[in-house]
């Protein structure tokens, strides 16, 4: 993955984790507008994030979620517990789009129709119906856990990006106003009528798709034939299979790999082509047509075929909008001509456009201006300037201009032509430099048609100014600058007029400040303008500074204090106030705002986790090699007779070891991660599960700041699920239940973790009906786990805890939530794997508590390394008792059970390879005895046989992965200081 | 040539950067409008590109005070994934002198920065 | 059998499968000027369009079914001339 896209996962992690924890805020939050306002701001920066990347299901599905809540914020009453569920089952969609990102390398796999489903359950919010919504059966499973074992999703690009801008209208997209569409690539072969008759199928409601579908190689073997799925494409207008098979000798082919692929134009509703390329969406790629698209002249390429005249009358009867007059120069032109011709083409668009009853005139019109265009270009003759429509598209990622812009072209007479020698410099820019160039000034000749009066108005000038300067700067319009600079100073001074002229030079028309002047004049009136955008944005502005009615955000409010504050001046003021600000460091500049207390720039650095694990494995080694000075010393002293030496090396030994250990410490410290990076799981958790079940529950959770090594802290999170789970389940009653047993209706969940010297307590308490300690009594009697007398003898609190045993389970049946033959054990045996213990207390209708303590961190074991059939394992010393050499003689056989006496004490003996299913006998040493290994167990004391004993060393245990992780025998591995893996047994399981 | 990256998408900053610095630009980086006019009153910055959406302070707030305190009148790109012509005026009224929507292709943006911030970069 | 054979030509007549597949390649080898008629045809497997794709052959008749025509046409139309 690139570095991007992994900012980006770990980005959207770090959000859906704030959208969790807002929404359950909304829920319970009084005052709601607050949470919807961040919950819109969190949705959205994702949504951005997501347009970066080639994810439309993924951006499907939020942009649904911002439009829903942007709805949200302005109509909180549609907000409902099924919104909740709906957006939270958003987020675990984006949660596990995420997952298959990193699984796949960045290559997410997607399921396109949970992503669908999800976004139309969103949008059904929009009209304001949520029952829509609430009667779409969703399907959880879908939703949430995309396909794993497929690739990348359908892809769907909207050609048309912005719903909002499209809405309400009916007219087809108009044409940009510089240059063409481009032309696509896979439309180039299309015959010419199937063009017409596709744009003819076209309209923004109903658009053409674009489908490209890439079986897989092997598909036939599923009963696939993608031709025929191709062919019965709904509303299919058009197809073509391509392939490489002519190149490829017959006799080689195999004629059972699918190596083709379709292209198709299909007029059928986006919903109908995903529901048919449903199971091979990941193959499929479906792309909206802008109607412009399917504009092109698709022939043979002659480029003197049409007369230069005939094309300019074409071009003037279009421009005129006196369409019969082109139709009928195009019939007249097109009986003379080659019909394979791309000219011919055009004439045959212009005919076909005319001749389209359901288009609007002016929709036409902007059709016939690009043919004309094209056919011009397609001539090699020179650019027609057609005045712009009234209408502008805003698609084009910077050139969201204002709509009337180039509408002045031709209402404002006064501006003229560009002076030809600009347009002549302008000529010699690159394409791309002169289409930004255009913008840039276009923009600024906007911005200053701006109010004046407001607050930063001069500082606004003075930017525009400097843009101005700088772009025509570093395109070397070296011939610009002089005039620049003269209007520029006349702005500075208060005159504005040089330089909106300076700009109609550029660009004629663009900018137009006499309403502007006006408008300043009658300040509080809002300027006749021709722009009702910017006279509303500019009267929202002047309402704000008349500000005593209320305003509707407080980020406007904030303005008004700004400006009434600080009574700036208007441009026309001195010049001197723009002069004298150039020198930033200069006192004054200090700004009248009060900056609130600054954000301290978060010193945490996210570090990979691999790094820090290098970290802990080169820590562990450097223990191990430390551990190896001693013995020189020893050595050096004993071998040798160098006693200085030796005491030397003991030394440096000693400051070695101090900084190994402290190193460890601090190693130790970076993995050190709170309580709450799992507890944060909790709340939804408990949400979910309880309204599942119909319980009413407060979740309480305490010290979530407790920390914990990260492997400790990972490892509760299984466990901990899984006991709220039960709390739930099978602990807190029912409301009425509760009511009946004299409880309040609402059960309570603690969650409490703390830290008590070197370990972390965890203790999760509910006040549900607790576990009946004669149910559970007689239940493992049942199972075979006690035997009559054990029944007999065991207390209460001993009672209860028995259901931590492997094998019981205390749900009389499997519930969907717990249950599962899952129970305590596992919980056991996951707390057990980090040297933890765990204990339970219950009273019935009071309550169950768990007390779970860990180690805070792993650090590091000291284990015994013992040899047994030529392999060496580590014991942890914690369990070791003693070490001692049996005689076979001693050695007696009681009840088949090998046993010692060891300080007056009889210890069972237990062979490890025996154990450990290895063949070998155990070796006997020459004096005939064998090494025995006693160790603690629980409460037990066994004597373990083993081959030999070699000493015990300091290790950095790691878990077992991947396959290993199976054996229970083992709690884990280390690297020892030769290199080698060491085994550590895990006794309890062993035995 | 100083870049600064307003922008409360680490994600966003993250693309950015990666743009700029491949034409060798300077980029430094702020999360919201309130940090940016800090940078803003220590740094000079040659152009500033601003998201809009952004807690604490929003980037019309943020370009407001920019403009209004004179600390800065460098160009400024407003970002955002927003197309609808309010915002573009609004941006412009805040001081924006220039309106992109998200996401910017590198070679658009490139286009756009050299002759904002009116210099060869390279 | 949806593919007549015989010296000149294999006829491909209603819904060719991949079944027929293995014959039409084998015939296609046997048969290097063999032409192909599709007249007939309606529709033929993937497997069956690459086969022929591959032969470049031909075509002595096309589909009657227009579209059906368009969009394997430009696939064996271009092959014919190689």
């Amino acid at each position: 993955m690139s570095p991007l896209l992994q900012q980006f996962v770990s980005e959207t992690r770090d959000l859906l984790q704030s959208i969790s924890e807002q929404l359950l805020e909304v829920e319970k939050a009084d005052d709601k507008q607050t949470t919807l306002n961040e919950l819109f701001r969190i949705v959205h920066t994702l949504k951005g994030n997501t347009g970066l990347f080639e994810f439309p299901d993924l951006t499907r599905v939020l942009h649904a979620g911002e439009d829903v809540m942007s709805e949200a914020r302005e109509r909180p009453e549609i907000w409902d517990q099924a919104l909740t569920d709906l957006l939270f089952e958003s987020m675990d969609y984006v949660s596990s789009f995420c997952d298959s990102l990193e699984e796949n390398n960045g290559e997410p796999t997607s399921d396109s129709k949970a992503a669908t489903q999800l976004s139309k359950n969103l949008r059904a919010y929009l009209d304001g119906n949520n029952s829509e919504a609430k009667a779409e059966v969703i399907d959880s499973g879908a939703a949430t856990e995309p396909k794993k074992s497929k690739k990348a999703a359908t892809k769907t690009k909207k050609a048309t990006a912005q719903k909002k801008s499209a809405g309400g209208s009916s007219k087809r997209r108009p044409p940009r106003a510089k240059g063409l569409p481009p032309e696509h690539n896979l439309l180039k072969d299309l015959p010419a009528d199937t063009l017409i008759e596709a744009w003819k199928a076209s309209n923004p409601e109903e658009p053409v798709w674009l489908v490209k579908y890439s079986p897989l190689a092997e598909c036939f073997f599923q009963g696939d034939d993608p031709l025929h799925t191709a062919r019965s494409t709904p509303g299919v207008l058009w197809g073509k299979v391509e392939n490489d098979c002519a190149t490829q000798d017959i006799n080689d082919l195999d004629p059972y790999q699918c190596v083709s692929t379709f292209t198709l134009l299909s007029s059928a509703t986006e919903d109908e082509l995903h529901e048919h390329y449903r199971y091979v969406a990941e193959q499929t790629d479906i792309e909206e047509l802008n109607s412009h698209h399917l504009l092109l002249l698709n022939g043979e390429d002659q480029n003197d075929a049409l007369p230069e005249d005939s094309v300019d009358a074409l071009c003037e009867a279009v421009e005129a909008t006196n369409l019969k007059e082109a139709s009928s120069i195009a019939k007249t032109a097109l009986e003379l001509l080659n019909k394979d011709l791309q000219a011919a083409a055009a004439l045959r668009w212009v005919i076909a456009i005319n001749s389209d009853t359901d288009a609007q005139e002016h929709e036409k019109k902007e059709a016939l201006i690009v043919i004309c265009q094209r056919l011009r270009h397609n001539q090699h003759l020179s650019g027609y300037r057609f005045s712009e429509p009234e209408e502008r598209a805003e698609e084009h990622a910077p050139e969201g201009d204002s709509p009337d812009e180039d509408a002045v072209s031709t209402s404002d007479a006064s501006a003229g032509l560009p002076d030809t020698d600009t347009e002549d410099l302008l000529d010699t820019l690159v394409e791309d430099d002169r289409e930004a160039f255009e913008h840039i000034v276009r923009t600024q000749g906007r911005i200053l048609e701006l109010d004046p009066t407001v607050g930063w108005a001069n500082g606004r000038l003075r930017a525009a100014c400097n843009v101005l300067m700088k772009t025509t700067t570093s395109l070397n319009l070296s011939t610009l600058i002089p005039s620049l600079e003269e209007a520029i100073s006349a702005a500075l001074s208060g005159n504005t007029e040089p330089l909106a002229d300076w700009i109609n030079e550029v660009i004629p028309g663009a900018c137009n400040i006499a309403l502007v002047n006006s408008g300043s004049n009658a300040s509080n009136e809002a300027p006749d303008t021709r722009d009702t955008a910017i006279t509303e944005t500019k009267a929202d502005y002047e309402n704000t500074e008349n500000a005593d009615e209320t305003t509707d955000s407080e980020h406007e409010e904030s303005i008004v204090e700004e400006t009434t504050e600080q009574d700036t001046p208007a441009p026309t003021e001195s010049p001197t106030t723009a002069t004298a600000t150039e020198d930033k460091q200069a006192s004054d500049k200090t700004p009248a705002f009060k900056p609130e207390p600054a954000v301290a720039p978060s010193k945490s650095v996210k570090v990979d986790q691999e790094k820090i694990d290098r970290l802990m494995n080169l820590i562990g080694e450097m223990t191990v090699a430390k551990n190896a000075l001693p013995f020189l010393a020893k050595r050096a002293e004993e071998q040798h007779g160098l006693r200085d030496l030796a005491r030397e090396i003991k030394e440096q030994f000693a400051v070695v070891n101090r900084i190994a250990e402290e190193m460890q410490d601090s190693i130790m410290q970076i993995r050190m991660m709170p309580f709450s990076f799992i507890s944060m799981r909790f709340p939804r958790l408990v949400r979910d599960i309880s309204r599942r079940l119909n319980k009413d529950v407060q979740l309480v959770i305490e010290g979530e700041d407790t920390e914990a090594d990260k492997n400790i802290i990972e490892s509760l999170a299984e466990p901990l699920i899984h006991i709220v789970r039960n709390s739930l389940d099978h602990g807190i009653e029912a409301p009425d239940v509760r009511k009946q047993k004299g409880k309040p209706a609402t059960g309570n969940l603690t969650i409490r973790a703390s830290q008590e010297a070197d370990r972390v307590m965890i203790e999760i308490q509910d006040d549900g009906k607790g576990i009946d300690p004669d149910v559970i009594r007689n239940k493992a009697f049942e199972k075979g786990l006690i035997d009559e007398a054990t029944r007999q003898r065991l207390s209460d609190k001993e009672a209860v805890n028995l259901v931590l045993m492997p094998g019981f389970s205390t749900a009389d049946e499997v519930s969907d939530l717990s249950g599962r033959g899952v129970g305590m054990d596992a919980v056991r045996s996951a707390v057990d794997k980090v040297n933890g213990t765990m204990a339970l207390e219950s009273q019935v209708d009071k309550g169950t508590r768990i007390r779970i303590s860990l180690p805070m961190s792993i650090a590091v074991t000291r284990v015994m390394i013992i040899e047994s059939d030529n392999q060496l394992m580590g014991i942890p010393m914690d369990q070791v008792l003693e070490t001692v050499r049996v005689p076979r003689s001693e050695i007696h056989t009681v009840k088949h059970v090998k046993t010692t006496v060891l300080r007056d004490r009889i210890v069972p003996l237990k062979s490890l390879n025996e154990l450990l299913e290895l063949p070998a006998e155990q070796i006997i040493n020459e004096e005939e005895e064998h090494a025995v290994l006693v160790a603690r167990v629980g409460n037990d004391v066994i004597g373990l046989v083993v081959d030999d004993f070699r000493g015990s060393v300091d290790i950095i245990q790691k878990p077992m992965t991947g396959v290993l992780s199976g054996m229970q025998a083992y709690s884990g591995a280390a690297l020892i200081g030769d290199g080698s893996v060491l085994m550590v047994l895990n006794l309890k399981e062993v035995l | 040539m100083n870049v600064l990256i307003v922008d409360d998408a680490s994600t966003v900053r993250m693309y950015h950067r990666n743009v700029l610095e491949a034409a060798g630009y300077v980029v430094d980086e702020a999360v919201n409008g309130l940090e940016a006019l800090e940078k803003a009153l220590e740094n000079t910055f040659d152009l500033y590109i601003v998201d809009i959406n952004m807690p604490k302070m929003d980037g019309y707030e943020f370009l407001m005070q920019l403009r209004s305190e004179d600390i800065d009148q460098a160009p400024a790109i407003m970002v955002s994934t927003e197309a609808a012509e309010l915002d573009h005026t609004k941006a412009f009224t805040a001081g924006a002198n220039l309106y992109m929507v998200k996401p910017i292709k590198p070679l658009q943006m490139m286009t756009y920065v050299r002759l904002l911030v009116g210099e060869e970069s390279v | 059998m949806a593919i007549d054979y015989s010296e000149e030509r294999a006829v491909l007549k209603s819904l060719v499968t991949i079944q027929e597949v293995d014959d039409l390649q084998e015939w296609l080898i046997a048969h290097p000027q063999g032409e192909i008629d599709l007249g007939e045809c309606e529709h033929m497997h993937t497997a069956a369009l690459q086969t022929l794709t591959s032969a470049r052959r031909m075509i002595s008749a096309w589909p009657s079914d227009t579209s059906f025509r368009g969009w394997i046409e430009p696939l064996l139309v271009k092959q014919e001339a190689q």
